[in-house]
């Protein structure tokens, strides 16, 4: 008898609780942007991986310099929940979502939805063709395609390499292997040793190295490429071990810090390092955002450009070794080359390098 | 008021239940104006929906004092064979079938080592988590598959009057597999035999054969959630379904289904998938809550709603 009183109870003051919250719940007009700033919804992958958290703090920094709010969620890792993340910052009425899509193809229907809602959308990293939708893709394949031509004139054409690949089926890494492989193709005294997946996982990569060590003993081997900067340094860590460490020229993605330290110091034979890093991305895409929150219009492709880290003297071996941009798809690199201490004043603050930026004509 | 007290006593859990789902609306929706709406009502079903699906075949299983880890897997296994076959023949009808053929299939094996071979359902499920995953690694590389045949995406993108076709599905679901539980022999059966295998034995129930179609009833209703989720994603996606079977676990045993076995009803587990789907949609909508306290706001929100649960459940028992 007791209990169901006190049941009742519970079930009375949760009805009460109904009717008060939908009297007198607050509902803005025109979403979220009442108080005037615009409001950016962030749908990102994952926000545990190192990476991300780099978008994040980019984006925080250009959203602090041009005046935007902006909501981050995590994906976490899963398609369902990205969707379901898109579908509910509709409901809240943004000024614009960005969306760095698991799957180009799945996220078109929610993208569309939001669209025909009047909210804009940038996807980052994919092309993901649905009229009226920004996208800011990576140009993966030209970036290395252009440095298997950085790395043969590195080597006067002649050389073994090795390449550490990244996920097999991530549509970005596998754009990286099919433009080493394919940039490879035109310098026959080039030879691809191998080719290993290291899955983003350092442990992997280190292992990795370990067997090359093993398997190619010195003098058989004179470049190692890498996908990205963590697996280098796992790699480096190899070399070490075995005491063969600055034998070869190693060549990577990312433009971590670290690594672009290593190349200003001339450290453990890095050479050449594609900036991308996480936190020019987060920049560029929270720019790209907040334009289009304000109502600005943009074009549908806007590719984000990579740099190649280097010194000069690289940068002048590789011209002497007759290095050639061949562009195949589409230029990857909005400059030539920059050298560490540029690379580092840029990482340091990502909004100075895109706040005035202004799509291509 | 008499019949009232008895209905209350006999229902209390879901009464409980009800509440707590009752209270969280309330709190949501005066901290997100946009919680309280009908299309954020169809957002927290639809988004819901895989859970709510694979919870009707876990709640068979977890009665019938069994366990399924394989669901996420099945999901993705029945998908790409579907997917295949559709390819292959290009008949959405039969890729459709065959995404749910396969499922009961793989169902029928999880059931064949369980009820005939005897091995314990935890292992037999994880070996089976592992394989049917594998095996669609394999197949795929890794890579989705796109699919943008309407019919074959209908379940999933649908509308019927502006609601989503999965919506009435759902719910002719519930009502039908709340009937075979509640009124059937079958489903008298299992609870028996969650209760004491060896009683339902010897009373005469085929337990070797009722763990098999439990089994198989869990693989088909992923096989459902494999179209779902095809239609959805307009995609087949290798790592579908991943972490399912315990999210699932999670929501019925918050809805009160003894993870022993013998005891649960099917409107509970659904009252659990309600208060996690409210949970999870309010975490979307909340902008404060940054992604990286998700995991603690969802873990002390469901921690809370147990407490409650479990007070009141201790409290009306006596």
């Amino acid at each position: 008898m007791k209990g169901t009183k006190r049941l009742l109870l519970v079930l009375l003051i949760g009805a009460l609780a109904v009717s008060v919250a939908f009297a007198g719940g607050k509902k803005e007009p025109g979403g979220m942007a009442a108080e005037g700033k615009p409001v950016v919804g962030a749908v990102m992958v994952d926000v545990t991986n190192p990476f991300f958290i780099q978008v994040m703090d980019g984006g925080n920094q250009m959203a602090e310099a041009l005046g935007v709010d902006i909501i981050w969620k995590s994906s976490e890792g899963r398609l369902e929940t990205q969707l379901a993340l898109i579908e509910s910052f509709i409901e809240q009425k943004v000024d614009c979502i960005w969306i760095d899509p698991l799957d180009p193809e799945a996220v078109k229907p929610p993208i569309r939805k939001a669209l025909a809602a009047g909210i804009p959308t940038v996807t980052g990293a994919n092309l993901v063709e649905v009229p009226g939708n920004v996208s800011t893709p990576f140009p993966a394949y030209d970036a290395f395609y252009q440095l298997t031509g950085m790395i043969a004139a590195y080597l006067n054409n002649r050389g073994n390499v090795v390449y550490m690949s990244g996920i097999p089926g991530n549509w970005i890494l596998d754009s990286y292997q099919a433009g080493f492989e394919d940039g490879m193709k035109r310098f026959p005294n080039m030879k691809v040793l191998s080719i290993q997946p290291a899955k983003m996982d350092p442990a992997l990569a280190n292992q990795i190295m370990e067997s090359w060590l093993t398997t190619y003993p010195k003098g058989r081997l004179d470049a190692v490429v890498f996908t990205t900067d963590p697996d280098m340094y796992a790699a480096i860590e190899a070399m070490k071990n075995a005491g063969r460490v600055g034998e070869f020229a190693l060549f990577s993605q990312n433009g971590d810090l670290p690594a672009v330290e290593m190349i200003q110091n001339n450290e453990n034979g890095v050479k050449i390092d594609l900036l991308s890093h996480g936190i020019r991305i987060g920049a560029f895409n929270l720019m790209i955002a907040a334009r289009l929150a304000k109502g600005e219009e943009m074009p549908e492709v806007l590719w984000f450009q990579y740099v190649p880290v280097m010194t000069k003297a690289t940068w002048d071996t590789i011209v002497a070794g007759g290095y050639e941009k061949d562009v195949q798809k589409g230029d990857p690199f909005g400059e030539d080359y920059i050298t560490p201490q540029r690379a580092q004043e840029i990482i340091a603050n990502a909004a100075s390098e895109f706040r005035n930026w202004e799509p291509p004509k | 008021m008499g019949s009232f007290r008895q209905f209350a006593r006999y229902r209390i859990k879901l009464l409980t239940l009800i509440g707590i789902a009752v209270l969280l609306i309330a709190v949501f929706s005066f901290v997100s104006p946009f919680f309280f709406s009908a299309n954020n009502f169809v957002n927290v079903i639809v988004h819901s929906s895989i859970l709510a699906i694979l919870a009707i075949g876990m709640t068979f299983v977890i009665i019938s004092g069994g366990l399924d880890l394989s669901v996420g897997s099945i999901i993705a296994f029945s998908g790409v064979l579907g997917v295949l076959l559709f390819r292959q023949t290009g008949s959405a009808a039969l890729g459709l079938a065959a995404c749910v053929a396969a499922g009961c299939l793989m169902g029928l094996v999880n059931g064949l080592l369980i009820g005939y071979m005897g091995i314990n359902a935890f292992i037999a499920t994880i070996a089976t988590l592992a394989v049917y995953r594998g095996a669609t690694l394999m197949i795929t590389g890794g890579r989705t598959i796109s699919v943008t045949d309407p019919s074959f995406n209908f379940l999933g993108q649908a509308q019927v009057l502006q609601v989503p076709v999965i919506i009435p599905v759902l719910a002719g679901l519930y009502v039908l597999f709340h009937f075979v539980l509640q009124r059937t022999v079958f489903g008298r059966s299992i609870y028996a035999i969650g209760g004491n295998p060896r009683a339902a034995r010897v009373s005469g129930i085929r337990v070797r054969f009722m763990t098999l179609m439990v089994y198989a009833l869990s693989g088909t209703l992923a096989g459902i959630c494999a179209v779902y989720v095809i239609g959805r994603l307009s995609s087949l996606q290798p790592w579908a379904g991943q972490g399912a079977e315990f999210e699932t676990i999670v929501a019925i045993v918050l809805g009160g289904i003894n993870i022993a076995g013998g005891e649960g009803d099917l409107l509970e587990s659904l009252a659990g998938v309600a208060i996690i789907a409210i949970i999870l949609n309010a975490l979307n909508l909340i902008p404060a809550i940054d992604p990286f306290y998700h995991y603690v706001v969802k873990g002390a929100v469901i921690i809370g709603a147990i407490a409650i649960y479990e007070r009141l459940n201790k409290v009306t028992a006596r």
